[in-house]
């Protein structure tokens, strides 16, 4: 049931990213797509009643291997986020000279802006 | 011999800092380090000529460290990825001209360079990750280089892309991941 609820989440990103016309709009679809891929690897992970994936000597190491969560969905959790915020912050700069150059954030306008000054 | 596999990453990260530090007009000096780093690259990929091994950086072994291996395939990417980078950075020289700051330019094809030969030698899917998105940020900067109105649409539409398609390399990450 989590799992339908991420992709329906992921799929409202990729929605918005095939029909706003605004950039800005664009680039917050595109933050809920990578937000849904992150939670769907956030559940992946989780495993209730779990402690967390360091070694501190109270436990064996069978016991300890069955009890903590597996620290690989969240290694790629953090990095993803990470990169997607990078990637975030590139695109608002690109939309940023857009604006500067055309003065709208419009995908239609810069598209008629940029054929009448071809012709 | 293995000690290669880590200098293919290293060491055009380094020229693209390197270059990154130099002042802006000493875009010749920038020219030679990057041509110097590639055939330097280039020498070495094709040094590790039938090859397989796996390097461990740091001596850490494999589920806690990162690991670099390379096989016939990788080395037969590894090689049109060098040749390209050698031919790509010659024959740019005259065309780059027509730019301000081509320094740059310089460094962020190194960067790319490095996330390229990173992504064929990563020994995991997690450093493979890392790499890929290493390589396509440094491309979505390299489309919009010259920051004239096509090229900003250009690489705009290229980033939503590639971010699209990074999500989805995420969930099919999480898809696999031993539960």
């Amino acid at each position: 049931m989590n799992y339908i609820l991420t992709l329906l989440l992921f799929l409202v990103g990729v929605f918005g990213i095939f029909t706003q016309r605004n950039i800005i709009k664009i680039i917050i679809s595109v933050s809920i797509a990578e937000s849904a891929a992150n939670m769907f690897l956030v559940l992946v992970g989780y495993r209730s009643g779990g402690i967390a994936p360091v070694i501190t000597g109270r436990y064996g190491p069978e016991e300890f291997s069955l009890l903590s969560v597996d620290p690989f969905p969240q290694v790629m959790v953090i990095t993803s986020i990470v990169i997607g915020l990078s990637v975030i912050a590139l695109m608002v700069v690109i939309a940023l000279r857009l604006y500067h150059i055309h003065g709208t954030y419009n995908i239609d306008e810069i598209i008629i802006n940029y054929r009448e000054n071809k012709k | 011999m293995n000690v290669i596999l880590p200098l293919l990453v290293a060491l055009p990260l380094g020229a693209g800092f390197i270059i990154a530090l130099l002042p802006k007009k000493h875009t010749k000096a920038a020219a030679v380090i990057s041509v110097t780093a590639s055939i330097i690259i280039l020498v070495g990929s094709a040094a590790l000529f039938g090859y397989e091994g796996i390097y461990e950086i740091g001596g850490w072994n494999a589920p806690v460290g990162i690991s670099l291996s390379i096989d016939a395939f990788s080395w037969i990417m590894l090689m049109s990825i060098s040749t390209l980078t050698l031919f790509v950075l010659l024959f740019s020289a005259d065309y780059m001209k027509t730019y301000t700051s081509r320094s740059r330019f310089y460094v962020l094809f190194l960067m790319m360079v490095a996330g390229m030969n990173g992504t064929v030698i990563a020994g995991d899917i997690f450093n493979r990750f890392v790499y890929v998105e290493m390589a396509a940020i440094a491309s979505y900067i390299l489309v919009g280089f010259g920051c004239g109105s096509k090229e900003l649409a250009a690489s705009l539409k290229y980033a939503v892309l590639g971010a699209l398609a990074s999500s989805v390399t995420v969930l099919g990450i999480g898809l696999f991941s031993p539960r």
